[in-house]
């Protein structure tokens, strides 16, 4: 059996999609390919079972999920961070090697999402390098470069993980960006005898969360076209200026949420002149009745929530920088984006398949 | 289109009509009787057999023949099923006076819809919902809850505002301002103020053609609609909803954007349309358009008997751009042989504070005589000797007999209400203070200039416009809402505008090659869509003589982008050609949701957003126009030339206008786009836009 552990440099960098793309990948060259995660930072119940989120939902879309209570060995959870604290979490690393004992039985490969730096799960001891080594495992990195920079995080994982390291993928890559990491950084991941695999658009679409998901971490109360709370959200917008301002300001992005007080009609109706996914009212101000008709017409919902726009728009910085995979079309889309822009056959062989 | 069935109606039917008095649909039952409406009414009512001494009908099934027009006065939720009877047996129009639909949320609007639904289904034209009703005093049917009619006249009104406009109804009546017609629009679900607009464009008894609005359904159509009728007649609006508090009130009133100022001055200049300020501004103009001819030219008489209002009116003048007219020598002598010796015999004339009305008249026929007087303003004020029902009687027949536009100005109260009287039942619009009266002749004189002016023609543009839709699409798929600003420049190139030699460079090698193909001197950009203001950041180095200065201003140029605005997406650096300094102007759009594309002229470089000297027009803009854009903005006197320089190329910067305006009339992805700046050069050397944002949408 062979193990592939993903991981990344930074946090937000893709890796549980690139993990999607891989299993499929795998799958569809006959593979029975398993998934495995370590460390879960997003604590989830399913039932009895404390797991992590993602890697929940990833298990389930196997053919033939592993089972639940194995899929995370450790999650990172409140309980899990005082007894790290205080010194009395009993053997971390022991409760990894079990659960990949039983979620890797009879698997040809196994997709195990490492860490999302080469920092995280030290003081568990379950950190990547550790890991790899214990799972005997090589490691695909996955670089989100904020800027055309020097990639000190991927030379950093390169050092500890030593041959470990099986090469690197580059995702979420503007397209303003692409060329220049082409012609400068590829040709620098060669000269240090990194292997290159390939690289992923940034995709806004990907980025997004629906309008129920927004109404759910919100607590808001949807006012109109309940039937389009499917609709992405990829960005928001706060909406404080006078009409002809909000105009021109709300036409530079699409499918976005705009936040803005009840009170704010003109604001309201200019954001529904543009790409709007949603309107969010802070306050409590309920709109005006003919506002929320044109809304309702328009098939944007209208969310109406009681913390102040400040609050609403620090939790909406919270959630907009997590890609959540959950949902067919963002899985099928990063698969596509994976095959296109990755060689995958280049990179198997590189890891052994 | 026409709306016979709703102002020349056979037969009328009210559908709701209470058997007691008080509710709505009795109310307007009773009012089309009462003010005497000679077809047959009928009543409907399913448990009433007669009502104020009318047989009612059961349903509209029961009416002996088709009535030509139907008023609903139901509760919301039982419209749609009048209407779709109504529909059925052939009803043509109908008024749906009551309220409960779009005004009150999703499931009103949701009702509304169903209603215009079954209405287009039925070939049934709306007026309303949520409406006050209709008068058309021809016809002498009053179709509205309101119980007061105005005389008849010449005046079509209608109102977005139901109480406004039930407060003109009373005014009319008491001012005794004729109206022709009067229309509350209520929720416009149908029918809307174009619709009504060319309506009235054919209707013989509408002379003038007033409304007031708070927000407009379609601009294109209201502009084209609005131009054909103010070619025949005057149409007065006042748009509520100027600042931005007003703004946001239009919106919670009427569920749609006030839209903005500039939208709005641009499209009531396109169509010729008068704007009135405020509601004096809309009874003033109202008053004096529907009593007075159009002046025949600039050339404003003013005659008063006290020095101060003439003053003040001659203030006014000067502030809103109306002519006094000069005096020919003859008439100066005839008012000195006829006027005491302290008169003033040049224009302000001051008859004196003695001047009966015999001295008023005399005046006045003198100043009729003068060829360069084209209006009257005859100012009076309360004196002893003041004879103010004579001297209005006297200005009134000189009005009568001259032909010219005379006002009359009447200050006080008491001491003027009579004559004051006596001027409104002749036929000359009375204002208590002048600044009304010179106001209203400003409006009537800029009518009367429109429609001498030349219609302007905006001229096919040769372009290649597939190319332009090829760099869209392009941009749409990589869900750019921007155009690359070199992408930006193919799409001015596509549409016949100069641009400077260049392109992007993604690195430093790049650069090199681009500027030594360019040659050297060269300018290098910043290219980053999140700077929008390059040259506040240090984005832009001018003058870069050779390839070392091209390695190190890229460096510069980037590094000092990052240490600025960390976040910025830069796409690299563009390389230019270096080119002569010439005069910096601004060209641009902004796609409106009511009227579309405007574009916008105005003084450029770094100061527009200091300096806002910018004009706007509706797209698409004939040269001429354009060339009045360039006229009026106060940059015009650099652009001439000022103090010795020689002029810049006008033709070319009117070109560049009448292109943009094009490409934004062309292609409706155009949301936003600036040509900031365009270098204009001496005349005959052109104009190259330099820096060019598109914003895409749609």
């Amino acid at each position: 059996m062979l193990t592939i552990i993903v991981a990344s440099t930074t946090r937000y960098a893709g890796k549980t999609g690139i993990c999607v793309a891989l299993l499929g990948e795998l799958r569809e060259r006959g593979l029975d390919a398993g998934y495995f995660k370590p460390y879960g930072t997003m604590p989830y119940r399913a039932g009895d079972v404390l797991t992590d989120r993602d890697a929940y939902y990833i298990n389930s879309t196997l053919p033939t999920p592993g089972p639940v209570g194995s899929v995370c060995a450790i999650v990172r959870s409140e309980r899990f961070i005082e007894e790290v604290l205080l010194g009395r979490e009993p053997a971390p690393a022991e409760r990894v090697r079990e659960a990949f004992e039983i979620v890797s039985k009879g698997r040809d490969v196994m997709v195990v999402e490492g860490p999302s730096d080469v920092f995280q799960g030290m003081a568990a001891g379950v950190h990547l390098c550790a890991v790899a080594d214990m799972l005997d495992a090589r490691v695909l990195m996955v670089d989100h470069p904020e800027h055309l920079e020097i990639p000190d995080s991927v030379l950093g994982a390169a050092d500890c993980l030593g041959e470990r390291l099986g090469g690197v993928v580059l995702n979420r890559i503007h397209e303003a960006r692409a060329a220049s990491i082409i012609d400068h950084v590829v040709p620098f991941y060669a000269s240090r005898k990194i292997a290159y695999f390939g690289m992923l658009a940034d995709d806004p679409t990907l980025g997004s969360i629906t309008v129920a998901e927004l109404v759910e971490e919100l607590g808001g109360t949807v006012l109109c076209a309940e039937d389009h709370l499917d609709e992405p959200v990829e960005s928001f917008m706060i909406g404080a200026m006078g009409q002809e301002k909000a105009l021109r300001f709300f036409r530079r992005r699409a499918h976005k949420a705009v936040v803005t007080g009840g009170d704010r009609a003109d604001v309201q109706l200019a954001a529904l002149e543009t790409s709007t996914s949603a309107i969010v009212l802070t306050g409590n101000m309920p709109p005006s009745s003919l506002v929320l008709a044109r809304a309702d017409e328009l098939g944007v919902p209208m969310v109406l929530v009681d913390m102040d726009t400040l609050t609403a728009v620090e939790k909406l910085e919270g959630i907009m920088g997590q890609v959540r995979l959950h949902g067919r079309g963002k899985a099928d889309k990063i698969r596509e984006m994976f095959v296109a822009g990755v060689s995958v056959d280049d990179l198997l062989a590189a890891f052994g398949l | 289109m026409s709306l016979k069935g709703f102002f020349d109606p056979k037969s009328v039917t009210v559908i709701g009509v209470g058997r007691e008095p008080g509710g709505v649909g009795r109310a307007v039952f009773d009012n089309l009787l009462s003010a005497g409406f000679d077809g047959p009414v009928y009543p409907v009512n399913p448990r009433a057999d007669e009502i104020a001494g009318v047989r009612c009908y059961h349903s509209v099934a029961e009416i002996p023949t088709v009535p030509d027009l139907a008023v609903i006065a139901l509760p919301a939720d039982l419209c749609l099923d009048a209407v779709t009877q109504l529909g059925d047996v052939g009803v043509k129009a109908a008024i749906v006076i009551s309220a409960g639909f779009k005004e009150t949320g999703p499931a009103g609007a949701a009702m509304e819809r169903a209603l215009i639904v079954a209405a287009a289904e039925r070939g049934v034209r709306l007026l309303g919902p949520n409406c006050l009703g209709l008068i058309s005093t021809r016809t002498k049917l009053n179709a509205s809850f309101s119980s007061t009619v105005p005389p008849a006249g010449g005046i079509a009104f209608m109102s977005q505002s139901g109480a406004l406009g039930t407060a003109i109804l009373d005014w009319a009546a008491g001012a005794g301002i004729g109206l022709s017609a009067f229309v509350s629009l209520g929720n416009k679900a149908d029918l809307d103020e174009s619709d009504l607009i060319q309506a009235w464009t054919e209707d013989p008894d509408t002379r003038v053609v007033v409304a007031y609005l708070e927000s407009i359904a379609n601009g294109r159509r209201f502009v084209d609609v609005a131009s054909t009728l103010v070619a025949s007649k005057p149409l007065i609006v006042l748009k509520a909803g100027s600042s931005d508090a007003g703004a946001r009130a239009v919106s919670s009133h009427t569920g749609s954007l006030a839209g903005s100022q500039t939208a709005y001055e641009a499209a009531f200049r396109k169509a010729g349309i008068i704007r009135a300020d405020t509601v004096q501004d809309l009874f003033d103009f109202a008053e004096g358009f529907s009593k007075q001819p159009l002046p025949a030219g600039p050339g404003l008489a003013i005659l008063t008997n006290a020095g101060g209002p003439a003053i003040m009116a001659t203030d006014a003048c000067e502030s809103l751009g109306v002519g006094l007219a000069g005096l020919e020598r003859e008439t100066t002598e005839a008012l000195r042989a006829a006027l005491p010796p302290a008169a003033a015999v040049y224009n302000p004339v001051d008859v004196l504070g003695d001047a009966k009305a015999d001295r008023y008249e005399t005046a006045a026929r003198i100043l009729a005589a003068d060829p360069n007087v084209r209006s009257i303003l005859v100012i009076l004020t309360p004196q002893a000797p003041t004879q103010a029902v004579e001297t209005a009687d006297a200005v009134a027949a000189v009005a009568k007999e001259t032909g010219l536009t005379v006002f009359g100005c009447f200050m006080g109260d008491r001491a003027v209400a009579a004559g004051r009287s006596a001027l409104s039942a002749a036929g000359v619009p009375s204002y208590e203070f002048p600044e009304r009266a010179v106001k209203t002749l400003a409006a009537m004189e800029r009518y009367r200039a429109h429609l001498a002016a030349p219609q302007p023609q905006a001229q096919p543009v040769a372009a290649d416009c597939e190319a332009v839709r090829g760099i869209i699409d392009e941009a749409h798929a990589a869900r750019r809402m921007t155009i690359t600003e070199e992408r930006a420049a193919a799409v001015a190139t596509a549409y016949g505008i100069s641009v400077p030699a260049g392109g992007l460079a993604r690195d430093v090698k790049e650069a090199r090659l681009l500027a030594a193909k360019i040659g050297f001197p060269v300018a290098m950009k910043i290219a980053s869509p999140d700077i929008l203001h390059k040259s506040d950041l240090g984005g832009i180095r001018l003058g870069v003589t050779d390839l070392d200065m091209v390695t190190r201003a890229y460096g510069e140029l980037v590094d000092g982008a990052r240490s600025r605005m960390p976040d910025a997406l830069i796409w690299g650096v563009t390389v230019q050609q270096m080119i002569p300094a010439g005069r910096e102007v601004i060209v641009g759009i902004n796609r409106d949701p009511t009227f579309g594309p405007l574009v916008m002229f105005g003084l450029g470089g770094i100061y527009v957003e200091v300096m806002k000297d910018v004009t706007f027009r509706m797209c698409p803009v004939s040269p001429g126009e354009a060339r009045a854009m360039v006229g009026e903005v106060k940059a015009f006197a650099l652009l001439r030339g000022a103090r010795g320089e020689s002029p810049a190329d006008i033709d070319a910067i009117v070109d560049v206008i009448v292109r943009v305006s094009a490409l934004a009339s062309d292609l409706d992805d155009i949301l936003e786009l600036d040509i900031n700046p365009l270098m204009v050069m001496e005349r005959g050397g052109g104009a190259l836009a330099v820096d060019i944002r598109i914003g895409i949408g749609g």
